[in-house]
Formats: C-alpha cells, structure tokens, sequence
C-alpha cells in the first residue's frame, strides 16, 4: 500500500528529527489534551498518553517496519483514546461514561491499524512480564543470545560449552513459551 | 501437551542447520502443522524480545526529545491557565518548587540516568573527509553512527581501526562502546585518548564522566569533570552537571 502524506513524521520519530516532531505536537496534541481533560484527566496524563502513543508507533516503525497509510490524526486521537479509556476503566471498577470529542469519521484502515498496534503492544507487555519472571540465569542467557553474538561467543561470555549453553537456551526458552501459553492473556491474543 | 524440540527449532531459525538436517526439518515442518504454529510463535518471541533489548539503547535520544516536547506543549499551557485564574495560588506553587529545587538537603530530583541521556541526546558528530578507498569503511559507519545506529557502526569502526587509527576515530568508537552498554571497552577507548595529545581530550573526557554518569559513581564522575579545560566546549555542561551532581556527594 502507498504510505500516507503523513508518514513523514513516522520518518521524523525514527530520525528524531526535532523540528518536524515540534510540528507533530503542534498540530495533534491539542485534541488529545481536550480529549483527556474532558474525560477525568489533566494536561500530565495527556502529555503521558501522547507520549506514550508516539514510542509505540516509533518501535513498530523501527522494529516491525511499520508504514503510516492512514491520516495521522485519527490514527493517532484513537490510539490515544483506547489507552485512556483502558488506563480509566482500570481505576474504575465499573466501566467509565466516556465523551469524544473530536467527532473523527473513522476508516476501516484507521480501526485496523489502531487494532494492530494494540495487538502488539498488549502482546509486548505480556511477554516483557514473563520474560522478568524466568530466573537471572535464563535472563542473562537470553539477552545475550539476542544482542548479536554468536552462540559460541555467549558460550565464551558464560565460561560454558558451546552444547551446555545451547541445551540451557532450549530450556530457558521452553519455559517462557509454557508460561506465556498458560497465561489467561494468550489467547485472547493475535500471534 | 506435545512436547517439541526447542533446540533443534532454533538451530533452524537461526540458520544453524544444514544438509540433510535441514531438509528432514523442513519436511517435518511440512507435514506437521503444530510444529509449524510452534516455530512461528517461537520466532515472534525471540523477535519481541530482542526487539525489547535493542530498544533500550536505540529509543533513549526519541525518549528526551518527546519528554522535551511533552514540555512545551503540554505543562505550559497548563501553567498559563492556572496564572490567569489562580494568581496567587500559582505564586506559592512556584515558590515551593524553587524550594524544592535549591534546597541542598532535597533528594528526590536527581535521577542519573535521566540526565546522562539529556546530555547524550546530542552526540559529537563525526564528519570524515574520504581521502581515498580506504576510508569509504569509515565513511559508512559515520553515516551510520550519525543517524544513532551505534550497533552496526561500531563493528565497521572496529574494522577501520585495523587500516588506520586516530584519536577521532578512537573517539566515536568509544562512544559506540558508551551507547551499546560496552562500558569497559568504552572506558579503555577514551583512556588512550585521554593519554595522548590530540584536540579530542576535552571531549573524551566529557563522554568518561556520561559514562560514569550513567554506572551512578557520582564522586569519579565529579572528579573527571574537574579535569575539563576551562576553554573546552564542554566546560559549561560540566560545571552545570558538577553543580547537580555535588548536593548528592
């Protein structure tokens, strides 16, 4: 699909480019503000929300090789508006009356990706919680399998066979996929 | 619950797995769609999580420029709505921050971490001149580490160090070490640019007090800021953070 006009400010996160990010919240974050103020917040969780919605878009772009093909503002009022409604109804122990107020006529592309990106973030959030859950070993073992270096040089770093630490990893692994798995989370999930 | 075979998964994702091997995987994966779903949520897994390790390092500079930004537009028009409704409240409220701020005994503002990554989110920019083939290695990874990819930068300053070494290029080395989380080689980096003689000094010894900055060792720190020269264009940051860091010693 051809990227919106607007990717050019997914360009801007990835590239930090301050001037053009400066625009970003010129033009956008004054519907979130209004959104969050009229609906049990203040400028702190708005500005934390905005914040918030912007370096999940920046992981997905860098990591996942997002692309914008939607306006930015809708996408971005309902990414906002989803997590706040989350972050109220989890304070709250009935479901909250929200008020929206910037009226946006949502296209099925605006839902889609919207519903990706939290996908992927509830998704982020359950395994970051199981991986901090394994004990130090398999942690220290996984980050370092994961930070670009060879097995035999991991197996070098632990001062351990280059078998024993691939058996260990296997192990390690099999035990963040069970947990993950039985979490109630899991299959209420895209994967 | 089937049990699998985590090792030979990731021997196949990783590319570890070859000839014959590779092919009676390739054919089991075929034939059994479990093993299949298994290797796919395996994979997303291992991508999430690794993901997760690279962020850390990569998202610190976007971070201080969104927090910076957060700032502006949104605590400033909270601030100009509260002084035109709340005059005196607004006064008082100003008056006990400053409080807060200035008073020595206060210790809940200083965050070490926060601050190595407001100074590091603007890095010494390195502008090599090609002079010849030789230095289009170095000219890549300048690209590269200018656009904050230290990770891939780092192996291809490593490599052009083998041809040619200057205190420049030992520099932005060192602080691809810093931004990797490669401290001790980081340290060894700057302390041979510090020994020697060049223009770059200042600024090596700058990037030794971001890195004990970041490890918390606050007095080291003080102590290598004190070595900044006063006609350095980092001595202003340095008396600036000597001054935060000197309440905390």
């Amino acid at each position: 699909m051809t990227p919106h006009q607007d990717q050019q400010y997914i360009e801007a996160l990835l590239n930090n480019d301050v001037v053009l990010l400066n625009k970003l919240y010129e033009k956008y974050s004054g519907k979130i503000r209004d959104m969050v103020l009229k609906n049990n917040g203040n400028a702190a969780d708005a500005a934390d929300i905005f914040q918030d919605a912007l370096l999940d878009i920046y992981q997905r772009a860098k990591h996942k090789g997002f692309v914008l093909t939607c306006p930015l503002d809708a996408y971005l009022y309902l990414i906002c508006k989803n997590r706040w409604i989350n972050k109220l109804n989890k304070q709250s122990n009935s479901r909250v009356t929200f008020t929206d107020t910037a009226g946006y006529n949502y296209t099925e592309d605006v839902f889609k990706s919207a519903a990706i990106l939290q996908n992927q973030q509830d998704r982020a959030i359950l395994l970051t919680q199981k991986f901090k859950d394994l004990g130090d070993g398999c942690k220290e073992l996984l980050e370092l399998s994961w930070s670009g270096v060879s097995m035999m040089e991991v197996a070098e770093k632990l001062q351990n066979s280059y078998s024993y630490i691939k058996k260990k990893k296997s192990e390690c692994m099999a035990k963040l996929i069970s947990m993950v798995k039985s979490s109630p989370q899991f299959a209420t999930l895209q994967w | 619950m089937k049990q699998f075979n985590y090792e030979i998964i990731d021997d196949y994702l990783n590319g570890r797995l070859a000839g014959t091997a590779l092919a009676a995987f390739e054919k089991e994966l075929n034939e059994d769609s479990e093993l299949a779903k298994e290797v796919t949520l395996y994979a997303l897994i291992e991508k999430e999580l690794k993901s997760n390790v690279a962020e850390d390092k990569e998202q610190d500079a976007v971070k201080t420029t969104l927090s910076e930004l957060s700032q502006r537009h949104f605590n400033n028009k909270k601030a100009t709505r509260a002084i035109r409704f709340w005059p005196y409240a607004a006064a008082a409220a100003a008056a006990i921050l400053l409080f807060i701020f200035f008073n020595p005994f206060s210790n809940d503002k200083f965050d070490n971490k926060k601050l190595y990554s407001s100074y590091t989110s603007q890095l010494y920019q390195f502008s090599p001149t090609e002079r010849g083939e030789e230095d289009s290695l170095i000219l890549k990874a300048a690209i590269l580490y200018n656009k904050n990819n230290f990770s891939e930068a780092l192996p291809l300053f490593v490599e052009a160090q083998k041809k040619s070494v200057s205190d420049e290029l030992k520099l932005v080395t060192a602080i691809c070490f810093l931004k990797t989380n490669r401290d001790e080689e980081a340290i060894a980096a700057l302390d041979v640019v510090i020994a020697g003689k060049s223009v770059y000094i200042e600024e090596a010894l700058w990037y030794k007090a971001m890195l004990l900055l970041k490890q918390n060792k606050l007095q080291a720190c003080s102590d290598v800021l004190k070595l900044i020269s006063t006609d350095s264009d980092k001595y202003k940051d340095a008396q600036d953070l000597s001054a935060k860091i000197k309440p905390r010693l």
